[in-house]
């Protein structure tokens, strides 16, 4: 479910994502590709309910669910990641969080449980706190992780706690699978009749490993704590921070200014040993009447620069609000990217002023003042989109100094005027026929008669419904004209095939 | 008076009926060749670009005025081009909302039937930035003209003072780079501390590839010379996208006669 969950965590805003209308009309089913055949890899619980299971292919789940359902591509790196941020996230009710791949989390609780008032207090919270995250959860407390594992994905309730008295009773129930046993061994044992853990159970433990392998006893016994299961736990990454703290709150721009200056430093020292440079920094100012506030600085290339981290924090520091004053500052490297080994050099070519890593390392610097002033969405670079609207074919994107990464999109064959109009603009074109070549073009109180045209090249909307598009403007057929003025000017104007009005789109100038 | 696309239509008439001479005399050589072939002469200052009214507009001439302007992206990019060749390591940045490029100026290659590879080195080395106003504006070009990871600026400059001009003078002059800033037709009048004034205007052509008459209004440090010398016809190269001096006005076998008569008048 946490595919599904994740997907309807992005498309939250639509309406037809809602539980409401998904219990209501469509089902959601994730699918991947194998062996050149679409196979579900996740469902809702609606398909679910409909017959639909992972491993089915897309064709037997579109037979059996009524309305047709919708269907998504399956994510596993996303979901992967999201899975370990949600470990990460575990760890703030016990120190020993463990994934369970591909939707699950193993967490030892053992003597956490006083501090939440108790094993029932702890599972609702979590389960609570999941569901404010967005995330569908089930949750055992267990005296074994085979069994906890079992009672959360094969028990009845969605929330259970089982003490070491009450275990085997609660085992007892469930289907052999919930042993985390493999398919074959389930397939064999349901071909003797055993199909739950109590019948397991009754057999004498001698004649079991020889037909079904040691596997089987294995994890009966560790379900039953007779046998012990080793997690191997996340371990935290330690997040290169400094901290100073005031002797009382104290809102002097002079001190503040000098301490945020020792923290850069710091701070560069520390990622010179770890031979790294930050990405993305966090400046958090304790205020005293105030909540704390962050300071956070995106950089487009790893850098450990002091001099130009302090030149990208100074004005953001400057412009902060310090209330009654600030009683500790904190600076903390979130993300940080590996630096190549840099020699140093006596000598550079005058002629090229350096070499392509100091070109880069420079502009790298020139990105993160801009954005750091301008804003991240001010200055971008352009890349190609697979499409043949005009308007979407170039795209802007943020700018990715690595020149490795680079897009691969294949670019339209056709010619493309040098300017594009970010919307088009009314033209009063005459034209012989409706359909016909265009004449003159009418401009202020004069007519400029057109003395070329090459066209039309024929632009019709994509066929699949288009998410972001709103306006009609983007879901129209238009006829592209590369014309030419008695100026000399080349315009590229188009005329809407359902409207028949003309407008202005760009010109080669 | 006569216009400039005037003059250059009665100069070719001209040079037509005395055998290829006027604007193809003139095209041979001069300082439109120089840009075009290699831009390194135009490092460690800034060029003013005048460009062209934009056409078509349903606002009042006033109102048209004010706004609305093409710069002239088909030159600049030729530039760019250039650029990227002489210095692969160093970026294009663009400055300013008009000054943001299209298919037709990034890529190469483009609507030659049968040419799938296509150059995208100046659209990989390009940086797009759109300052909300002027003071930002200036702000980004001074920084962009001192950054040693750069290699050309192509800006934005309509309403820029002549501080403001000298200060990007400074700034490219320090930096090494070559600022190329785009201006508006009606600023020719306004003093300017660039090193070179050009205007581009559009020219007729015969062909389905645009022609702009390229002219160098001013260049300081340079004795002045002929009107002809001066400006010239160039063309979009269709299969590149560069531009190059138009071989039509240009003709050929009229420079060779030329040349051939010089040749025996020397004789």
């Amino acid at each position: 479910m946490l595919p599904i969950d994740l997907l309807r965590r992005r498309n939250r805003h639509e309406a037809c994502n809602t539980p409401h209308n998904e219990q209501k009309n469509a089902s959601l089913v994730l699918v991947h590709t194998v062996h050149q055949q679409q196979v579900v890899a996740s469902c809702c619980a609606l398909a679910r309910k409909g017959g639909v299971r992972a491993g089915m292919s897309l064709a037997q789940a579109r037979a059996v669910l009524r309305p047709p359902p919708r269907v998504e591509p399956f994510d596993p790196v996303r979901t992967s990641t999201t899975l370990e941020a949600l470990g990460m996230w575990a760890s703030r009710f016990s120190p020993r969080v463990s994934i369970d791949k591909p939707d699950g989390l193993f967490i030892d609780v053992t003597g956490c449980e006083r501090v939440f008032g108790g094993e029932s207090q702890l599972a609702q919270r979590v389960l609570r706190d999941l569901v404010r995250l967005g995330i569908t959860a089930r949750c055992a407390i267990a005296p074994t992780f085979v069994g906890a594992w079992a009672i959360a994905r094969h028990g009845a309730l969605r929330c259970s706690c089982v003490s070491s008295q009450t275990l085997r009773d609660a085992l007892a129930p469930l289907p052999v699978a919930a042993l985390r046993l493999d398919m074959q061994t389930v397939l064999g044992l349901r071909e003797v009749g055993i199909e739950r853990i109590e019948s397991l159970m009754s057999l004498p433990r001698s004649v079991l490993p020889a037909r079904f392998g040691a596997q089987l006893l294995l994890r009966l016994d560790q379900a039953l704590g007779q046998a012990i299961e080793t997690l191997v736990p996340i371990r935290p990454v330690d997040l290169p921070r400094t901290v100073r703290r005031f002797e009382g709150p104290t809102s002097r721009h002079d001190a503040i200014e000098q301490t945020a200056r020792a923290l850069v430093r710091e701070i560069t020292k520390h990622l010179h040993t770890l031979e790294c440079g930050a990405t993305r920094l966090v400046l958090t100012l304790e205020r005293s009447d105030l909540p704390p506030l962050d300071l956070p600085l995106m950089l487009s290339h790893p850098t450990r620069n002091e001099k130009h981290l302090w030149s990208l924090l100074r004005p953001r520091l400057e412009r902060a609000h310090l209330g009654f004053g600030v009683e500790a500052m904190e600076l903390v490297v979130r993300r940080w990217g590996r630096l190549a080994h840099e020699q140093t050099e006596a000598w550079t070519d005058r002629e090229q002023g350096g070499d392509a890593r100091s070109h880069d390392r420079a502009c790298a610097q020139l990105v993160d003042t801009m954005v750091n002033r301008l804003g991240n969405s001010r200055v971008r670079q352009l890349s190609l989109v697979e499409s043949h609207r005009p308007e979407r074919a170039c795209q802007p994107r943020p700018v990715m100094i690595d020149a490795r990464t680079r897009p691969t999109a294949h670019c339209t064959p056709h010619d493309r005027p040098t300017m594009l109009l970010d919307c088009p603009a009314v033209a009063n074109v005459v034209a012989l026929s409706p359909d016909g070549p265009v004449h003159h073009v009418r401009r202020d109180t004069r007519e400029h008669k057109i003395i070329q045209s090459v066209g039309p090249e024929r632009i019709a909307s994509e066929w699949w419904p288009m998410r972001q598009g709103g306006a009609s403007m983007h879901h129209t057929t238009r006829d592209y004209f590369k014309v030419q003025d008695d100026d000399g000017r080349w315009l590229w104007i188009f005329r809407v095939c359902e409207t028949g009005r003309w407008f202005m789109h760009g010109a080669w100038v | 008076m006569l216009s400039s696309v005037g003059r250059v239509r009665l100069e070719s008439a001209i040079a037509a009926i005395e055998g290829g001479r006027g604007v193809a005399r003139a095209a041979a050589s001069g300082p439109i060749h120089h840009l075009l072939a290699c831009p390194k002469g135009l490092r460690g200052g800034i060029h003013e670009w005048f460009g062209q009214e934009r056409f078509g507009d349903p606002l009042g001439p006033n109102a048209a005025r004010a706004r609305h302007w093409w710069p002239p992206i088909g030159v600049l990019t030729h530039v760019a081009r250039r650029a990227v060749e002489l210095w692969p390591d160093r970026r294009i940045v663009w400055i300013g909302g008009r000054c943001r490029p299209y298919l037709g100026a990034l890529v190469g290659g483009l609507g030659v039937p049968g040419q799938v590879k296509r150059d995208l080195r100046l659209l990989h080395r390009s940086i797009v930035v759109e300052p909300s106003d002027q003071a930002e504006r200036i702000w980004a070009i001074d920084l962009a003209l001192r950054c040693a990871g750069v290699s050309v600026v192509i800006a934005e400059g309509s309403a820029m003072t002549m501080a403001m001009s000298r200060r990007l003078q400074l700034s490219a002059q320090d930096g090494g780079t070559i600022g190329l800033v785009a201006r508006p037709p009606w600023e020719r009048r306004t003093l300017s501390a660039a090193r070179t004034r050009w205007c581009v205007s559009p020219a007729p052509s015969s062909n389905v590839e645009p022609r702009w008459i390229v002219e160098l209004l001013c260049c300081k440090g340079v004795q002045p010379t002929s009107e002809g010398a001066r400006q010239c016809v160039v063309q979009r190269d269709h299969e590149t996208g560069d531009v190059r001096v138009d071989a039509h006005v240009a003709d050929r076998p009229a420079a060779a006669q030329e040349s051939a008569r010089s040749l025996q008048h020397t004789a």
